[in-house]
């Protein structure tokens, strides 16, 4: 188990170093780092100028040496937007953006396998189509669009919420319930798939042929084997909240690593973003790692191989 | 990729052939659909609508997108235009610089299908190819695509869109490229498995064995099959670019001005979302009904084309682990005393098991299936009666009736009565039902590895009997059931206790198996194909610890089985199932010394047999019937060598041929005279 | 693995009325698979030994049975002859070439005199093709066999040989029953007029009432075409009746090898014995006074098999010597039939063992 931990964290840090060094040659040389600061209509001798300035025409390798000595540092240089260090800018974006991410997941998981579990139990049912209703509904969300949605409604509307910015509890309702839309629906869906596969198991008519009760057998029996696909998913889903921060912090004006990341974009911003890339993959990979932990304490054949 | 006679095993109709899956998505089965789910036709009018919208747009819209109308700013859906001249109608609304709504919306679906389409496109051929090459090559290919794959899909594709984006710039061109780069590998997954899974199937060998070469089999044997699972993923994935398009859009990374694209849309609207919240409501309606269309035109598509799909969406309101259906089987009527018989036949009691007339139907997409027509045996303490039949005679689904364990829907008991101990199994409440079951009747099955909950060690699985039923605590049930581990013969019980299933083998699996079902002492064991997934010289061990643990309880054993060997060996009575029906029945000795039923007579004859080496076999003609379409008359007639007019139309009763033995064939006596 | 043991060929002292070449000779294969790749950071690779060391003669004509319980390796060496695996060892002459050595293009050629039938009549058809093609899809993949114009009225002539309707070339596979598949699936063999059809485990998925059918078409063809059967299956009966030799496989070796009466009315080795009486006949007179050897334990493991005679383990004739000297495949009675136990015993009926 320690030995499968040790393995992927290893495996996971390979990981990092390639990510980074793709990231840094992807900017130096499918972009030039000059014409990304001046836009694309910069005269060809301010381009130079600014190369020269910031070393950016010096050997790839050279540039890569100063910039692996960097990151091990923790040092991605300054924000060229903001002049500032840019690893502190992203991390200190960083808790808003957990918070987001871990209110919309406590809600919808649960909720999500809750549902799924429902609909399995009683496949064809009216709970059924209902939970195939909203999990496809889910995951056809229009994010940014049902967020504002939701601000004209209960913001403008009815003036009961923030329509946006943070601080109290109240401001995290709107922004976590519109993210927790695709997740609610894709692992409700999923949920229902993995419980219909595991309700047609052998195992399960052994269940009954036993005498079990059948809340025993779906909740006992089923639900520990279905909890595999799951998990996964949930780890996939949690990571990909990733994406819809970025448009919904945007729409609710919400300060987190979502927000930084377009601003970044539009001011065209090349270390700040190589500061994000850094942050995202290590939040990815401490996920994965979570997944796995998971995984490996509930599958038996992965615990004892 | 060795032996195993599992096929043949596998009873009843309740699973549906997986290679059906494979066949596909034809255009008669998709108007089948169609007709049946008369709703879905709502999201693909909605789509074909769109698509017209997109390719004629020019022609379509009211309106050029692009003039402005500063009079005309915002204006509220169904307003006329300011300039009275134009006598111009906006059917919903206008925008900030005065362009006219529904011409911008259907300009719209232009790019969104355009950027949609081609980027399925492109991703698609690219993961598929990839996927093919990776799974049917494998090795360092496969290595490189599948980390390839893993690293890319740990990414979050929205940041991974907008970083390419920045670097390259927007555009169509480039928006395609970057969904191709970063959605390629859902494909490459899915192509890979299947091709990897393919790859191990016969067909796919046979190709090899008659000499076709790689890219033959690769493009003539493995992608025709993947056709419909790549076009249900590819439907569904068009809802996702359309969506993170949107989403880019929406961010200003999207198409440029002054192309309309709905993304772009709502974030020009979005300031006037309290003057005007029309701005944002029809094209972010229009992006969500496109998202709903395709991702419900997905699941249809697969439940069409996936067989496993379409029964379990074909459901009557289900009753999970119960036999009886309210609306057909007679109701439970009021309070009968249960330790009282419940009904006259069995009120004498000699028998442990009476099964009359029982009935069971398969309610499926295809039709009603009758799986079992109405049999009847007895079986008392002590004795062991075999029941044997073919794929699909009934043996399996009759014996899950018994003990009530019916996967309800597709199966339901729709007539006759289960009397066990003399209270109708069929009629009591489930709760009493379900004590019934474990504590005094038992079963074990085929496969014993999937009988097992592989998330739970063996010794729980025995354990839970004790804990379940009779409420004993966690310690002294585990003790018990090392106990019941050693009396099974399984090795060093107490170290194995806590082992799971797949550290088990196939025999010892099955003494696991065993151990849980005679935990409580049942009275009667129903053991369905026991020995049929085991070798041979384990087979021997499984049916001689059986033997003894019958000889040392006394409880009756029902053995299902299609190898006459081990009926010969163990049974007292057998019964030959066929088609649904008991067709012979009697004690073993007279049935295989004189059989007074073709079917039987001609399985006896055409079994090859280690002790003799014939000529050639007896053969007998045919294949045992498809249950949607059983014969008229006597349902072995178009098989049986002893055939006459009248079994064509003529069902044939149960005859008695002597006290104990009943044949259903109207020449019963012919055959026994022949013998 | 002395070679000594392939020397005495089996089947060419019990068979002299054959003077002909035999169509193939196997010597010595071996196919041993890495055991999974534990990766990175996880050390250890074992190997299982499918097939460690296995030498047969077949002549033309001839029906060899193959048969032995799960993993005894009997599949894998279908497998290798028709190269869908790679040997790791061995040779396998085919009138007189070695197949194991053959470039691509030879395979491919070869592919013509060797065929291959299937267990699982369900999954062996290409669900997307019709009859007709998977019949004929041979001649388009080997063409100037039989010109385009005439692939028709052969594959309606295929059809009615194995038993079908000659209008079954226009349907697809998922229309007809398991025993029809299988059919088509010998239709198929048939197309390229093979010498050598390897059947692995043919009727093991078919109904017992379908089993017959299939087992007398085999033989049927076999008298009609002078056809060479490699004849694998687990079940001892169906073995017996269709096989004029028998080689009994454990854990990956040939244990016994001999004409089918040898095999099946004096086997002389202990494992071939038990086989033989735990095999439930299907006749209940007389059941009470049966007696069956049954044998203790469970198979090893291929992975790590026991030293010298890999049977020791659940043996009830094992000597210290078993565990030493592993037993090689003689003939040790001069009834033509070698077996490699260094305790073989001729016995005259199997149901006579040892309780």
């Amino acid at each position: 188990m320690a030995r499968y931990v040790a393995r992927r964290l290893v495996q996971s840090l390979f990981v990092l170093v390639i990510v980074l060094t793709l990231v840094f040659f992807a900017g130096r040389v499918i972009g030039n780092p000059a014409v990304l600061i001046l836009g694309p209509e910069a005269r060809a001798d301010d381009v130079k100028t600014l190369e020269k300035r910031f070393g950016y025409d010096q050997p790839p390798l050279v540039q890569f040496g100063r910039y692996a000595r960097g990151v091990l540092s923790g040092d991605f240089g300054n924000s060229w937007w903001q002049l500032r260090p840019a690893l502190p800018m992203a991390l200190e974006r960083l808790p808003a953006t957990l918070k987001l991410a871990g209110v919309t997941m406590l809600f919808a998981l649960p909720l999500a396998m809750l549902l799924g579990s429902l609909a399995a139990w009683r496949p064809g049912s009216p709970v059924d189509k209902a939970v195939n209703v909203i999990s496809l509904t889910g995951a056809s969300a229009v994010d940014f669009w049902i967020g504002l949605m939701l601000i004209l409604l209960f913001a403008v509307q009815l003036r009961l919420l923030p329509t946006s910015g943070s601080g109290s509890l109240k401001f995290i309702i709107l922004p976590a319930l519109t993210l927790s839309l695709r997740p609610l629906g894709r692992v409700a869906q999923v949920t229902r798939s993995a419980m219909l596969d595991q309700l047609s198991k052998p195992y399960i008519k052994t269940a009954r042929a036993k005498g079990f009760r059948e809340r025993k057998i779906v909740l006992g029996q089923a639900l520990k084997n279905a909890f595999i696909p799951i998990i996964t998913l949930s780890g996939d889903e949690a990571i990909s909240t990733l994406n819809g921060a970025v448009v919904v912090e945007t729409v609710f004006a919400w300060p987190g690593l979502g927000l930084l990341i377009v601003s970044a974009v539009t001011n065209r911003d090349l270390p700040l973003i190589e500061a994000l890339v850094f942050v995202v993959a290590v939040m990815i990979i401490v996920t994965n790692l979570l997944v796995d932990l998971t995984y490996s304490y509930l599958d038996p054949k992965v615990r004892f191989g | 990729m060795t032996a195993s006679n599992q096929m043949t095993a596998g009873d009843g109709p309740a699973v549906p052939d997986p290679l059906e899956a494979a066949r596909g998505i034809t255009a008669r089965k998709l108007l089948r659909a169609l007709w049946r789910d008369k709703l879905m036709l709502f999201p693909l009018i909605f789509l074909a609508a769109l698509f017209v919208a997109a390719v004629g747009a020019d022609f379509l819209a009211p309106h050029d997108p692009l003039d402005q109308n500063l009079r005309s700013r915002n204006l509220p859906p169904m307003s006329m235009s300011a300039a009275e001249a134009e006598g111009f109608r906006y059917i919903l609304g206008a925008d900030p610089l005065g362009r006219d709504l529904l011409s911008r919306l259907i300009h719209g679906a232009r790019v969104s299908l355009a950027v949609g389409l081609a980027s399925v496109l492109a991703s698609g051929t690219l993961g598929v190819l990839l996927g093919l090459m990776a799974g049917y090559h494998r090795g360092w290919l496969d290595d490189l695509v599948m980390r390839g794959v893993d690293v890319l899909m740990g990414i979050p594709g929205l940041l991974l869109a907008l970083f390419i984006l920045f670097l390259v710039g927007t555009g169509f061109w480039n928006l395609v490229i970057v969904f191709a780069l970063t959605r390629w590998m859902i494909y490459a997954r899915v192509t890979r498995g299947l091709t990897l899974s393919f790859r191990e199937q016969p067909f796919v060998e046979g190709a090899q064995t008659i000499g076709c070469s790689d890219s033959r089999i690769i493009f003539h044997h493995i992608l025709p099959n993947l056709a419909s699972p790549i076009l249900v993923l590819a439907t569904l994935e068009v809802a996702i670019v359309i969506l993170a398009e949107a989403g880019l859009s929406f961010l200003g990374m999207g198409i440029q001005p002054p192309a309309p694209t709905w993304g772009r849309m709502v974030a020009e609207g979005r300031d006037y979302i309290t003057s005007a919240p029309w701005l944002i409501t029809f094209p972010g309606l229009a992006i969500l009904l496109t998202a709903l269309s395709l991702n419900l035109s997905s699941a249809w598509l697969r439940m069409v084309s996936d067989p496993v799909q379409r029964w379990r969406w074909f459901a009557s309101p289900p009753e999970p682990g119960r036999a009886t259906d309210a609306q057909i089987a007679p109701v439970y009527s009021g309070s009968i005393e249960m330790s009282e018989p419940a009904h006259t036949s069995a009120a004498n009691g000699h028998h442990l098991l009476e099964v009359n007339d029982l009935r069971v139907n398969f309610r499926t997409p295809e039709g009603m299936l009758n799986a079992v027509n109405g049999i009847s045996y007895t079986l008392d303490r002590g004795q062991t009666l075999a029941i044997l039949g073919e794929s699909g005679s009934g043996k399996t689904v009759s014996a899950e009736a018994v003990i009530g364990i019916l996967d309800s829907p597709p199966a339901f008991v729709t007539g006759g009565s289960v009397h066990f101990d003399g209270v109708d199994l069929l009629q009591v409440k489930p709760a009493r039902r379900r004590r019934l079951c474990g504590e005094r009747i038992a079963m074990i099955f085929q496969d014993p590895l999937s009988a097992l909950n592989p998330a739970y060690t063996v010794g729980s699985q025995i354990a839970a009997m004790f804990q379940e039923h009779r409420g004993t605590s966690k310690r002294e049930a585990t003790a018990k059931a090392i106990e019941l581990m050693d009396r099974v013969r399984i090795p060093s019980a107490p170290e194995r206790v806590n082992d799971y299933p797949h550290q088990f083998s196939g025999g010892m699996r099955q003494r696991v198996m065993i151990a849980s079902a005679i935990a409580l002492d049942p009275d009667l064991l129903i053991a369905d194909e026991p020995t049929t997934a085991l070798d041979v010289t384990i087979q021997a061990q499984i049916m001689e610890l059986l033997a003894e643990l019958q000889e040392e309880t006394g409880m009756g054993l029902i053995l299902i089985t299609h190898d006459l060997g081990v009926v010969a060996d163990v049974a007292d009575k057998v019964a030959v199932m066929y088609a649904g029906q008991i067709v012979e029945t009697g004690p073993i000795e007279e049935i295989y010394t004189r059989p007074a039923h073709p079917y039987t007579k001609g399985l006896l004859e055409s079994v090859p047999r280690v002790d003799e080496k014939m000529e050639s076999l007896q053969q007998i003609s045919g294949a045992p019937p498809n249950l949607r379409l059983i014969p008229s008359g006597c349902p072995f007639h178009p098989r049986c060598a002893y055939v006459i007019d009248r079994c064509s139309d003529e069902p044939p009763p149960l005859y008695e041929v002597s006290q104990e033995r009943s044949a259903a064939c109207h020449r019963f006596e012919d055959l026994l005279h022949a013998n | 693995m002395p070679t000594d043991s392939t020397a005495a060929a089996p089947g060419s002292l019990e068979e002299p009325e054959q003077p002909e070449q035999p169509l193939l000779v196997v010597k010595d294969l071996v196919k041993h698979y890495p055991t999974e790749r534990k990766g990175f950071l996880r050390a250890g690779r074992g190997t299982i030994k499918a097939v460690d060391g296995v030498s047969f003669n077949l002549h033309p004509g001839e029906t060899l049975g193959l048969v032995g319980e799960t993993g005894c390796g009997k599949s894998t060496i279908a497998r290798t002859l028709m190269r869908l695996e790679e040997p790791t060892g061995g040779a396998a002459y085919f009138k007189g070439r070695d197949l194991f050595t053959l470039s691509k293009a030879a395979v491919q050629a070869l592919r013509r005199e060797i065929q291959m039938v299937f267990q699982d009549p369900f999954a062996s058809l290409n669900p997307r093709m019709e009859v007709g093609q998977i019949i004929a899809e041979p001649w388009v993949v080997h063409p100037g066999i039989v010109p385009k114009e005439e692939q028709g009225e052969r594959v309606r002539a295929l059809l009615e040989r194995v038993g079908l309707l000659p209008t079954d070339a226009r349907r697809y596979p998922h229309e007809f029953s398991g025993g029809q598949r299988q059919r088509i699936g010998i239709a198929r063999a048939l197309a390229l007029q093979p010498e050598l059809i390897i059947c692995d485990e043919p009727v093991s998925a078919l109904d017992v009432s379908v089993q017959a059918q299939v087992i007398n078409l085999l033989a049927e063809l076999q008298a009609d075409l002078g056809l060479s059967y490699i004849f694998i299956a687990h079940d001892l009966a169906v073995v017996r009746q269709i096989s004029d030799r028998v080689a009994v496989m454990h854990l990956g070796r040939i244990v016994e090898v001999g004409g089918e009466e040898e095999i099946y009315v004096r086997p002389t080795h202990p494992y071939t014995q038990a086989l033989l009486s735990a095999v439930p006949v299907p006749n209940p007179v007389g059941r009470k006074e049966r007696q069956r050897i049954v044998l203790e334990g469970e198979l090893p493991s291929p992975v790590d098999p026991p030293s010298g005679c890999t049977f020791r383990t659940r043996c009830w004739k094992a000597e210290a010597v078993c565990s030493q000297d592993r037993p090689q495949l003689v003939d040790r009675f001069d009834h033509g039939h070698p077996s490699a136990c260094h305790f073989a015993e001729l016995q005259a009926a199997p149901a006579a063992g040892i309780a």
